[in-house]
């Protein structure tokens, strides 16, 4: 095989050089308007639904989509699309429908600060340190991938590629905030949807069009007879069976990922208007539906082209190394980057968003019932995220030696509390009766359902990888917990779910609230 | 004993009572009902949206002009989603 970093030319170096110029300088460019906690943190909440909505997309997509998730499409085929398809279609319309706009009239900064707020300070803190947890090590984790790929295709030292990173985006997103991060974002997605678009063009062309690729897989046995099925059976031997697709992921896992990710829904509560958050979301479904076609369909073209691949995760590499010309193989180098800052900037910005309102903002209030001014928390939300990412790139290293279990277990163990979370706030939502107590409840004995779950997997459910099983029961067991539990427990005043609660908001109000 | 022991050995059996016929229903349906669900999931929250007010629709907007209807605008976006589940 070529190695990538030997056929690159010049033209494509300067096209990667440029593009990590240009972004590092687009970025800073924001960071003259930021004056107060506000426009760092919900870039003074004027951001438009378009911006918001190609932000989301590009934050979703990271290092794990355009190497192991196309790495996964070359073994398993179009069933790899689910995850972008019918694991974000249904999920995003009820965010903008039903959650976002709630959310956002609240005048939160995060989506624990809003569950504080309807139930207690407990739920709060336990929603802020869960996200807290998985925003932060995902930072590392996500770095050291980045690493990992600037090593395997353009031939970079790791700790050079990590600092290298660490310095680019820390830089814009320490001036500039989450105006910095949506709007470098944006330019990230015209990059991606660019390179992604001639990979895939290109890809097609070399396989001989959409029907013979189809017939080059099929010819290669009955193992690939699927490749072009959306929805497995049941008892398939791949971890994506049609139930735990739709009833796990499509309704449980991806409702939880995009009402209550942090990365995802800060965009929307910086928005200008709430038409525009809800429209935001919305105009994001619209780019989901074509992040397979640039990343998962060269996958399985690779598999039509270059059916020896050992390592899947080597199969989009191989095509950049092979079929891309000089010039475009620059701008795919470049679209890759643009993925993977774009997931970072995003991570980084909103840990530190979780702790200044959710766990600093409370401490703080403890001792000075003002709360810490504006240009205080302004300082140390730049400072954190400075700092932040300087951990993050420490720590990343200690991936080194442990490749992918670590990151495998914390994304399963994730995966356990998104149940419980998504069935306390959507209770918080609809329903006046849901008390504070019922709150902690459905969260705690929700996610001691899940981690049990997960100990009989193999014998209850027909996969290895139950975690889509596991997240269905987690959130049914937590919905009934928090309706029994409330209704043994005394009501919430009206006065303290005003404007929180489905019925009880007519207009929305000009948002305030600091961290 | 591990925990994974003590719950295979003594709650997995109980919990087989309501796991097992989900998973024998689940087994049992054609594939046509799976794109049944997948389709119905997809369009569910897309017909929904049009029993919601259209004050809640247009909140925030600043005209009622019919391309700001966000209901149109999921309706539009979800149709390809749909063709995608019925053709493959």
């Amino acid at each position: 095989m070529n190695d990538p970093a030997e056929t690159l030319g010049v033209i494509d170096s300067a096209i990667i050089l440029s593009y990590l110029l240009g972004v590092l300088v687009f970025g800073t460019w924001f960071g003259r308007r930021v004056r107060s906690a506000k426009d760092f943190f919900v870039a003074g909440r004027a951001l438009p639904f378009w911006a918001i909505g190609m932000s989301i997309v590009v934050s979703d997509i990271g290092a794990l989509d355009f190497i192991g998730g196309a790495g996964a499409a070359y073994r398993y085929g179009l069933a790899q699309a689910n995850f972008d398809w019918i694991g974000s279609m249904p999920a995003m319309l009820i965010a903008a429908f039903v959650f976002v706009p709630f959310i956002w009239r609240s005048g939160s900064y995060t989506v624990s600060e809003f569950l504080g707020r309807r139930y207690n300070v407990r739920v709060q803190i336990f929603s802020a340190l869960i996200w807290l947890t998985f925003l932060s090590v995902n930072l590392s984790v996500m770095l050291w991938l980045t690493s990992q790929f600037l090593e395997t295709i353009l031939g970079w030292d790791v700790h050079f590629s990590i600092w290298l990173t660490v310095v680019i985006v820390g830089i814009y997103t320490v001036s500039g905030g989450l105006t910095a991060v949506v709007m470098t974002d944006v330019l990230q997605m015209v990059i991606m949807l660019v390179g992604g678009v001639a990979l895939v063009v290109l890809c097609l062309v070399e396989a001989g069009g959409w029907d013979s690729m189809v017939a080059k897989i099929h010819a290669l046995g009955e193992v690939h007879d699927d490749h072009f099925t959306l929805l497995l059976p049941h008892d398939t031997p791949t971890p994506y069976p049609w139930s735990g697709i739709v009833f796990g992921l499509g309704i449980v896992l991806s409702t939880s990922y995009f009402v209550a990710n942090q990365a995802v829904v800060q965009r929307t509560l910086g928005a200008r208007t709430e038409w525009d958050a809800k429209a935001g979301m919305i105009f994001a479904a619209f780019f989901k539906l074509l992040i397979p076609i640039i990343i998962y369909i060269p996958g399985i073209a690779a598999l039509a082209l270059y059916d020896d691949i050992q390592d899947p995760d080597r199969a989009v590499p191989t095509l950049v190394a092979r079929i891309l010309p000089v010039g475009l193989r620059g701008l795919m180098f470049a679209a890759f980057l643009a993925a993977l800052m774009s997931s970072v900037d995003s991570y980084l910005n909103s840990s530190v968003t979780i702790f200044m309102t959710d766990i600093y903002g409370k401490w703080h209030r403890l001792f000075k019932p003002d709360g810490p001014s504006s240009s205080q928390t302004l300082l140390l939300g730049r400072l954190l995220t400075a700092v932040l990412m300087v951990v993050a790139a420490l720590t990343a290293r200690h991936f080194e030696n442990d490749d992918q279990p670590i990151y495998v277990f914390i994304q399963t163990a994730f995966s356990y509390f998104q149940g419980p979370v998504l069935a306390v706030l959507l209770l918080g939502i609809l329903w006046r009766r849901a008390t504070g107590f019922g709150g902690e409840a459905g969260l705690i004995l929700g996610v001691a359902c899940t981690v049990s779950l997960s100990y009989m997997g193999e014998r209850l459910f027909p996969s290895n990888d139950p975690f889509l099983f596991v997240s269905v029961w987690g959130f049914l067991f937590s919905l009934a917990v928090t309706v029994i539990v409330s209704l043994l427990t005394r009501p919430e005043p009206p006065e303290k779910i005003e404007g929180l609660v489905y019925g009880s908001v007519v207009k929305s109000k000009s948002p305030g609230g600091a961290p | 004993m591990t925990l994974s022991e003590f719950f295979n050995e003594h709650v997995a059996r109980v919990l087989e009572v309501v796991f097992a016929p989900a998973d024998a229903l689940f087994r049992a349906m054609p594939p046509w009902s799976w794109t049944a669900c997948a389709v119905a999931l997809l369009l569910i929250p897309g017909i929904a949206a049009f029993f919601l007010s259209r004050d809640f629709v247009y909140e925030g907007a600043p005209d009622r002009a019919l391309w700001r209807d966000l209901r149109f605008w999921g309706i539009l976006i979800l149709l390809p989603y749909v063709a995608l589940y019925l053709i493959f």
